[in-house]
C-alpha cells in the first residue's frame, strides 16, 4: 500500500513539470506581455522596455524557464509582476479562501445529491422522484452566472437576506457569523451543478443495486428495509458516486471561476483569472502548480477510497 | 514675468476647499476653460448630490470599487488611472489639480506642497517655496532634500534610488528640466532646457508624487512597495493582493484630518457584481459602469450617478503611413460617414458626447476652430471619388476587447459601408492588441481603435500623439502622422506660459489636425460614474481623480 502511495506521488513529478512547461509556453506563444499591461496606454514602447528589462521579461525564454524552474525546486515561487507580492503566500490565501467554498458545495452536494438519488430510486415513479428528477436536470443545465445572478438579484438585493458579494463584510471585522452568511449563495450556485449530477448518479446506481440478488438475500434475513438500503443497497452504489465527487471537487479547487466572478469570492480562479489578463506568469504558473497539485492528490484519495470501499480492490 | 501666492491667500484656500470651489484662488494660473452647461445635457462634471450640504460626519468607512487591481503602490511605476486614484490619497506632488473644481470642463492646477512658485523672466527658472510643517506618514518632515531624492530617483542613474521605469515614464516632464536644485531647506528650483510653458501643469500630472527619503534608505527599491509613505490625507494599512487596499486617516495631515477613519478600494472585476455591491450598500462608489447599466443605476433611490466627463475620446487611429488612408481626403470622408445620433443617442443612450475634435472638451485647445465635421454621407462619397476611390475600399481595423468597442465599431462599420468603405474588424485580447498598436500600427491595419486616459489633459499630449518627432517608439503617435507644419506650431507653442496664448497656439495645432483628420473621432466619454447618496463632500470635476479629505458617509 505504501509502496503504491509513494509510486503514485513520483509519478505526479512529471506531470507538474509537463503542466509547468506547457503553461509557461502558452502564456509566452500569445501576444502581449506583462510590462504593457501594466503601465497602461499611455506607455511608450521605450518606457515598456525599460520595465521590461527590470522584470527580466527581456531575456530569452528558456532562460526565464530556468530561473524559474531552479526557483521553484528552492521552494521559491516568485513575486507577482502585477503586486509584486511573493506569489506562494498570495495563492496560499487565495487556494484557502476556494478550499473554503468548494468544501461547502461538495457537502451541499453530498448531503442534498445522495439524500434525493437514494428516496428517488426506492420510490421510483413516485411525485418526489420525478419532482428531484426534473430538478436535477434544471440544475444540472442552469449555467453558474445566471443563478449566482438570480440568487444575488432575489436573496440578496430583494430580500436583503445574503451580502450580494466578497468574503467578508468590508466594514465588519470578521468572523466565522459573517463568512457564513457570504458563504451561502456561493456555495450553493457552486453546488448546483454536482448535487444534481450525484443525485440522478446515486439514484441510477442504487437502481441498479437495488434489483440484485444480495438485496433479496439482505431482505431474507429479516433485516429492516432502512438497513438493507443503506447498507447493503447505497455502499455498493458509492464506487461511481465517489468517483464523480471526486473528479467534481479537483475540479472545482482549480477555480470555480465564474461563481468565484460573479460573487466577487477571492479565490484561485478569479485569481487566475485575472492574472491572465495582465499576463501575470509568475502568479499564472503558480496557481497551475497548486492546481495541478491539489487534482493529483484528490485522485489519488479516490482510488484509496475504492479500496476502502470494495474490499475486491487491492493495491500493491 | 512673476507669478505667486500670498500667505493671506493660503489662509483662505482651505476654508474654501471645504467648501468645493478654490477657483478664484487659482484663476490667475488657470488655463483657458469653457464653462459648461448643466451636466445632464453636455460632458460638464457633476458634483455628487448635496455634496457639503449637512453636518459633516467624523468617523466611518468610504469603499469604492475597482475594476482592476493596480501595480505596487508607489508612484512613477504606471501611468493608470486606477493606480493613481489610490496613490494620490497616500502620496502628494508640489503641484496638484484644483479637485473641488466642479464648475468647469478642465480643472485647474493649484500650489500644494509647494504653496507657491516664481518663475524667471526668462522662462527657464522655476522656484517653489515649499510649505513648511509638513510630515511624512513615517515623521520624515518634508523639505527640499526629500524633493532632491524624488528627482533623483527618476533622473540620476547613480542615485541609489534610480528606477527606470518612474525614469521613463516622467520623461516627458525631466526631459525639459536641465537641473533641480536645492536652494535653502525649504526653496527648490527646477532649472528648464529651454522655456515649456505648460511645466506647472505637468508637474500637476501624478508621475511625480513624493515619497519619504527616510523610507526609500529603509527599505530599499524592493522592499518600499510594502511600505507606501507620503505625505497625503490617508496612510497606507494593509493590501490583499487581487481583493483590496486599506487606507486609514492620517490625522497629522497638513490639511487637516480627514473626516473618514477608512479608506478601503475592493477589486470587482464583473460590472453585475459592482452594481450589485453598490446597491446593497457593501460599497459607496463605483467608478466604472457599462452604459446599458446607467437606468438600473439611477432608478436605485439611494444611488446617484454623476458624471466626470473625461478627457478621453474613443477614436479610430487611421493609419497615415500605408493604404488608401494615406490620402488626406479619404480621411476626411470617414470623418463625414458615419451617424451621430445613432451612436451617441440610441447607442451610447446619450452616456457619451459626439466628439467635437480628437482632444476632449476638457483640453485647453478646445473647441478648435475648424469647422466641425457632421454626418454628411454624400460629401463623404464626393470625397472619396476625389480621392480615386469612388469604388470604395477594404480595410481592416484592430482593436482591444476591453470596453463596449464591439457595439461601437459594428455601428460604424455599417455606417462604413454605406459609401462603399469595407471595414473588416479584428478584435484581440486587450494586452495583445496594446502591445501590438503601442508599436505603432502595422501595415496590414487601416486603423486601430482606441480611447486616451491620464495625460489627455495636457496641451503636451498633442505633441505626443501627433509631433512627427513622437513616432514610436519615442513617443505614442501610434497613427505615423506626420505633418512639418504641425510640428513647427507644437515648437511655437511649447514655450508659451501665459494660459490664454498657449490655448490658442495649441488650438492652431488642433485646428491643422482636424483639417489633416488623421483620426476619425466618436465621442467623448461622460464616464458615468455612481455613489451612494449618504455620501457627503464628494466633488466629481473633470478630473478622473478625486479628493477624499473633506468627504464623510452619513449613518
Amino acid at each position: 500500500m505504501t509502496r503504491y502511495i509513494v509510486g503514485r506521488l513520483l509519478q505526479t513529478i512529471p506531470v507538474l513539470w509537463g503542466a509547468s512547461l506547457i503553461v509557461f509556453l502558452l502564456i509566452r506563444l500569445i501576444p502581449g506581455d506583462a510590462a504593457t499591461v501594466l503601465l497602461g496606454s499611455d506607455a511608450t514602447p521605450e518606457n515598456t522596455e525599460a520595465l521590461r528589462e527590470q522584470l527580466g521579461l527581456n531575456e530569452p525564454i528558456v532562460v526565464q524557464y530556468w530561473h524559474w524552474l531552479v526557483k521553484v525546486l528552492q521552494g521559491d515561487l516568485g513575486v507577482s509582476i502585477q503586486t509584486r507580492a511573493p506569489v506562494f503566500e498570495t495563492l496560499m490565501g487565495k487556494f484557502g479562501n476556494t478550499l473554503i467554498l468548494t468544501m461547502a458545495a461538495m457537502v451541499i452536494a453530498a448531503v442534498v445529491g445522495v439524500s434525493a438519488g437514494v428516496v428517488s430510486a426506492t420510490k421510483r415513479h413516485s411525485v418526489f422522484d420525478r419532482v428531484a428528477m426534473v430538478i436535477a436536470l434544471f440544475g444540472n443545465s442552469m449555467p453558474a452566472f445566471w443563478l449566482g445572478l438570480i440568487l444575488v438579484l432575489t436573496l440578496g438585493l430583494g430580500l436583503g437576506w445574503f451580502p450580494t458579494g466578497g468574503m467578508y463584510s468590508l466594514r465588519g471585522d470578521g468572523g466565522l457569523g459573517d463568512l457564513l452568511r457570504h458563504l451561502i449563495l456561493p456555495a450553493i450556485t457552486l453546488a448546483s451543478v454536482t448535487t444534481a449530477l450525484v443525485a440522478r448518479m446515486v439514484r441510477s446506481s442504487m437502481l441498479e443495486v437495488l434489483n440484485q440478488d444480495y438485496m433479496t438475500t439482505a431482505r431474507g434475513k429479516g433485516l429492516t428495509n432502512r438497513t438493507t438500503i443503506w447498507r447493503h443497497g447505497f455502499r455498493n452504489a458509492l464506487l461511481p458516486v465517489v468517483t464523480v465527487l471526486g473528479l467534481q471537487f479537483g475540479y472545482l479547487l482549480g477555480g470555480a471561476v465564474v461563481t468565484e466572478t460573479v460573487f466577487v469570492w477571492p479565490g484561485i480562479g478569479l485569481m487566475t483569472f485575472t492574472a491572465i489578463g495582465t499576463r501575470d506568469v509568475p502568479v499564472i504558473q503558480g496557481a497551475i502548480l497548486m492546481t495541478a497539485t491539489s487534482f493529483v492528490l484528490i485522485n489519488l484519495v479516490v482510488d484509496l477510497a475504492y479500496a476502502y470501499l470494495d474490499p475486491r480492490i487491492k493495491y500493491s | 514675468m512673476k507669478r505667486s501666492t500670498t500667505s493671506k491667500a493660503r489662509l483662505t484656500r482651505r476654508a474654501l476647499l471645504m467648501q468645493g470651489s478654490a477657483i478664484a484662488l487659482v484663476a490667475a494660473c488657470a488655463p483657458a476653460v469653457t464653462s459648461s452647461p448643466s451636466p445632464a445635457a453636455s460632458a460638464g462634471p457633476s458634483a455628487a448630490p448635496a455634496a457639503g450640504a449637512g453636518t459633516p460626519k467624523v468617523g466611518g468607512t468610504f469603499a469604492y470599487a475597482s475594476n482592476v487591481d493596480v501595480a505596487p503602490l508607489i508612484p512613477g511605476s504606471t501611468a493608470t488611472v486606477a493606480h493613481q486614484r489610490i496613490l494620490s490619497m497616500m502620496y502628494e506632488g508640489l503641484v496638484t489639480q484644483d479637485l473641488h473644481d466642479t464648475k468647469n470642463s478642465a480643472v485647474a492646477e493649484k500650489p500644494w506642497l509647494a504653496e507657491s512658485w516664481d518663475i524667471s523672466p526668462d522662462g527657464l527658472q522655476y522656484t517653489f517655496k515649499l510649505r513648511q510643517n509638513v510630515k511624512f506618514h513615517d515623521g520624515t518632515p518634508f523639505d527640499a532634500d526629500a524633493v532632491k531624492v524624488n528627482f533623483e530617483r527618476a533622473t540620476l542613474t547613480t542615485s541609489p534610488h534610480y528606477d527606470k521605469t518612474v525614469a521613463g515614464l516622467s520623461a516627458k516632464i525631466f526631459n525639459y528640466v536641465a537641473k533641480g536644485e536645492a536652494v535653502d531647506k525649504y526653496t527648490w528650483r527646477y532649472t528648464l532646457k529651454s522655456p515649456v510653458g505648460e511645466f506647472i501643469r505637468l508637474l500637476a500630472d501624478r508621475v511625480i508624487l513624493m515619497v519619504s527619503p527616510a523610507a526609500l534608505q529603509k527599505y530599499g527599491p524592493a522592499g518600499i512597495v510594502d511600505h507606501p509613505i507620503g505625505t497625503g490625507p490617508f496612510k497606507f494599512v494593509q493590501r490583499v493582493a487581487g481583493q483590496k487596499i486599506e487606507l486609514a486617516k492620517n490625522a497629522e495631515y497638513w490639511g487637516g484630518a480627514p473626516k473618514l477613519d477608512k479608506v478601503i478600494m475592493t477589486i470587482i472585476p464583473d460590472a453585475q457584481a459592482r452594481l450589485a455591491a453598490l446597491r446593497s450598500g457593501e460599497i459607496d462608489f463605483v467608478t466604472e459602469m457599462d452604459p446599458d447599466q446607467a437606468a438600473t443605476y439611477r432608478a436605485d433611490a439611494n444611488v446617484s450617478v454623476v458624471f466626470n466627463p473625461s478627457p478621453m475620446t474613443w477614436v479610430w487611429m487611421l493609419n497615415n503611413r500605408q493604404g488608401p488612408t494615406t490620402n488626406k481626403k479619404v480621411r476626411q470622408a470617414l470623418n463625414y460617414a458615419w451617424n451621430r445620433n445613432a451612436l451617441v443617442k440610441d447607442l451610447l443612450l446619450d452616456l457619451a458626447a459626439p466628439a467635437i475634435a480628437p482632444a476632449a472638451p476638457s483640453h485647453p485647445a478646445s473647441p478648435p476652430t475648424h469647422a466641425q465635421y457632421t454626418y454628411d454621407p454624400e460629401k463623404a462619397k464626393k470625397l472619396l471619388a476625389e480621392a480615386g476611390y469612388a469604388n470604395g475600399f477594404s480595410m481592416t481595423l484592430a482593436y482591444g476587447d476591453r470596453g463596449a468597442n464591439d457595439q461601437v465599431n459594428t455601428l460604424i462599420q455599417s455606417d462604413f459601408r454605406k459609401i462603399g468603405v469595407d471595414v473588416k474588424l479584428e478584435k484581440m485580447e486587450y494586452a495583445a492588441f496594446l502591445s501590438m498598436f503601442s508599436k505603432g500600427l502595422p501595415d496590414q491595419y487601416g486603423a486601430g481603435q482606441t480611447f486616451w486616459a491620464t495625460s489627455a489633459h495636457l496641451g503636451q499630449w498633442l505633441e505626443t500623439v501627433f509631433s512627427s518627432q513622437f513616432q514610436p517608439p519615442k513617443g505614442n503617435n501610434r497613427t505615423w502622422y506626420s505633418s512639418a507644419e504641425v510640428d513647427r506650431l507644437l515648437d511655437e507653442a511649447r514655450p508659451i506660459s501665459d494660459p490664454k496664448k498657449s490655448a490658442e497656439a495649441y488650438r492652431k495645432v488642433l485646428d491643422v489636425v482636424m483639417e489633416d483628420a488623421p483620426w476619425v473621432w466618436f465621442y467623448h466619454d461622460k464616464n458615468p460614474m455612481a455613489v451612494r447618496k449618504r455620501v457627503r463632500g464628494l466633488d466629481i470635476t473633470s478630473s478622473p481623480f478625486f479628493d477624499l479629505q473633506p468627504v464623510w458617509v452619513d449613518a
